[in-house]
């Protein structure tokens, strides 16, 4: 696990720095990070109208100036590869867009399954379990001066987890609910048209205890609903630093990033412990707009 | 309104920025209220359980000097409780439901962790809601039928073990003991003495009960305030309360051969069916 992250952070370098010094050599065409044409990923500003942005992890089309409509591709692939449509949709508004500051609030929700297996007692048991996340942000963008902007935003993630199949023996079968607050802060440096590099903080302030009811039925004539409420992982606080840069010629552009830190799911807004990720936070897109 | 905007590095670019069309301010509206019901964190309502500290210390430290005089306005009422009690078997019947849930815990729980929905959550605090419908007096009754009354009960979890207070309603719940037909509306509370793993089996324990409602049984009724205690080798304790709020225990081993009463100055033999207790060079009838 670790040599393949290792190696990620490597090619993740080197993509870089091969771009990087491509795009530090004079644009061969129109500027592409432009006054208009901003980064879209942890800003607050959006598509367009009737402009598309189709990458490798996020599909979106500007619905209006100042509505923007995403899907996210990785939960569509994981539900696909589960034979399970998994939707997720997500609404982002840059509702004020005056002289430098540039403001939105965005909506996602996201559903679908998990599959997992374990080997209990011998016996390989395969239990799927339902998501359904909702997330809400809100972002402000300052552009300080031409090559400067400065990013901040904060994310509210609501989650709902229920069991989808049927227990195993030892199981009860439930919902388990965990919101989470997410603080961030982008500074972006436009070096060229081309290249502009960012310094990505995340935060996160709160997290609830996780709150999981569940049924536990006894008998033809007995049943209990058994709630609890339980911290599953130590995520408050959990943070990623994340040095990262964005490439952009006429169409094509490459949002690439490495930190450390705890991992910070952009997708579905959600955390995954540094311990688990051996402190590597990730950022990785590939997409053309037109 | 069209004007030119700077595109960052220094070439000048049309580029139209509207006003806010009115149309986006439902949009913003919904997403906040979204925003605010999203901000209500999940929480887990707690009920604090009734406090029978009062009844556990009666039974641990009883307060009376029982002679013959508090026995003769007692005889009846340990009598009719111990009746009731061991012919109706209702607490036996709460116990039974506590104990079948704490079993299901136990398949559940494995070293403080709760397995549920394939996540498992270590040391879980939370409240266990049971509900168990009544039997009824038709023991050929196919299915369960609420129509035969409910037993309602609150049960606490602590780190992953059973909080010692189980309590809760019971309400209209029909059942049958040797082909008669009882009946009771009231409430219960258990205590365990403490916090249990959900591993042990309930009826090892000695368990205090207090108990208040209606006990039925065909036509007859009785009022039933009692606090009394089982343990697993069917050892049955009432805690009798004298008018001044002096209390005293009478016990009756299994065989019901063997009673007593534990009072303030110890414990010693004695007999309902005789009106007689042998309390050393105290005895007496009444």
């Amino acid at each position: 696990m670790r040599q393949r992250l290792r190696r990620l952070l490597l090619v993740a370098v080197v993509v870089a720095v091969a771009t990087g010094s491509m795009g530090l050599q004079p644009p061969p065409a129109r500027a592409y990070h432009s006054y208009k044409t901003r980064l879209l990923d942890s800003t607050a500003y959006s598509l367009y109208r009737r402009e598309f942005r189709i990458g490798l992890m996020k599909l979106s089309y500007g619905m209006f100036n100042w509505l923007q409509l995403s899907t996210y591709t990785l939960p569509w692939i994981a539900g696909a590869a589960l034979e399970q449509v998994a939707p997720n949709l997500e609404l982002k508004s840059t509702f004020f867009n005056r002289r430098k500051l540039a403001l939105s609030v965005s909506f996602e929700f996201a559903e679908g399954g998990v599959e997992s297996t374990e080997i209990d007692n011998g016996e390989l048991t395969t239990s799927t379990v339902n998501y359904l996340v909702f997330v809400t942000g809100l972002t402000s963008s300052v552009r300080i001066n031409s090559n400067i902007s400065t990013h901040l935003g904060g994310v509210f993630t609501g989650t709902d987890v229920a069991g989808g199949s049927e227990p195993t023996g030892n199981e009860v079968r439930g919902v388990a609910v965990v919101n989470m607050l997410q603080i961030w802060g982008m500074l972006e440096w436009r070096l060229s048209p081309v290249v502009a590099l960012t310094m990505t903080l995340r935060w996160l302030p709160y997290v609830s205890d996780t709150v999981a009811r569940a049924n536990l039925e006894i008998d033809d004539n007995t049943g209990a609903i058994i709630g609890i409420q339980v911290e599953v992982f130590d995520l408050e606080n959990a943070f990623a630093a994340i040095p990262g840069a964005v490439f952009s010629w006429e169409r094509a552009n490459i949002r690439v990033g490495v930190g450390y830190g705890d991992f910070f799911v952009e997708s579905v807004g959600l955390v995954i412990p540094a311990s688990i990720v051996r402190n590597i936070s990730a950022e990785f897109d590939v997409f053309v707009r037109f | 309104m069209a004007r030119l905007c700077n595109d960052g590095h220094g070439e000048a670019t049309p580029f139209l920025l509207s006003s806010p069309p009115v149309g986006r301010l439902p949009f913003i509206l919904l997403l906040s209220a979204c925003l605010a019901l999203g901000a209500c964190a999940p929480s887990l309502d707690i009920p604090p359980p009734p406090d029978i500290q009062p009844v556990l210390d009666a039974f641990d430290s009883p307060t009376a000097d029982v002679r013959a005089e508090i026995m003769g306005e007692s005889d009846d009422q340990i009598a009719r409780a111990s009746e009731n009690i061991t012919e109706s078997l209702l607490l036996r019947r709460i116990l039974d439901i506590i104990e079948s849930v704490r079993a299901g815990l136990d398949d559940a729980i494995d070293d403080g962790d709760l397995s549920a929905n394939g996540d498992e959550y270590s040391n879980p605090n939370g409240v266990v809601d049971i509900i168990s419908i009544c039997p009824g007096w038709d023991p050929q009754a196919p299915e369960p039928d609420e129509a035969n009354g409910k037993i309602d009960l609150t049960m606490l979890l602590v780190e992953g073990r059973i909080s010692p207070e189980v309590w809760g309603t019971v309400e209209g719940c029909q059942f049958l003991v040797d082909d008669r037909e009882w009946s009771f509306d009231g409430v219960v509370t258990v205590h365990f003495g403490d916090v249990v793993d959900v591993e042990t089996n309930l009826n090892q324990l000695v368990v205090t009960f207090v108990v208040e409602g209606t006990l039925r049984l065909g036509d007859q009724s009785f009022e039933l305030a009692e606090s009394a205690r089982i343990s697993g080798d069917g050892r049955l304790e009432i805690l009798i309360q004298l008018a001044d709020r002096r209390t005293f225990v009478y016990f009756f081993e299994p065989d019901e051969i063997i009673q007593g009463i534990r009072d303030i100055t110890g414990v010693f033999g004695c007999s309902l069916e005789n009106r007689e207790c042998d309390k050393g060079s105290d005895g007496f009838f009444w």
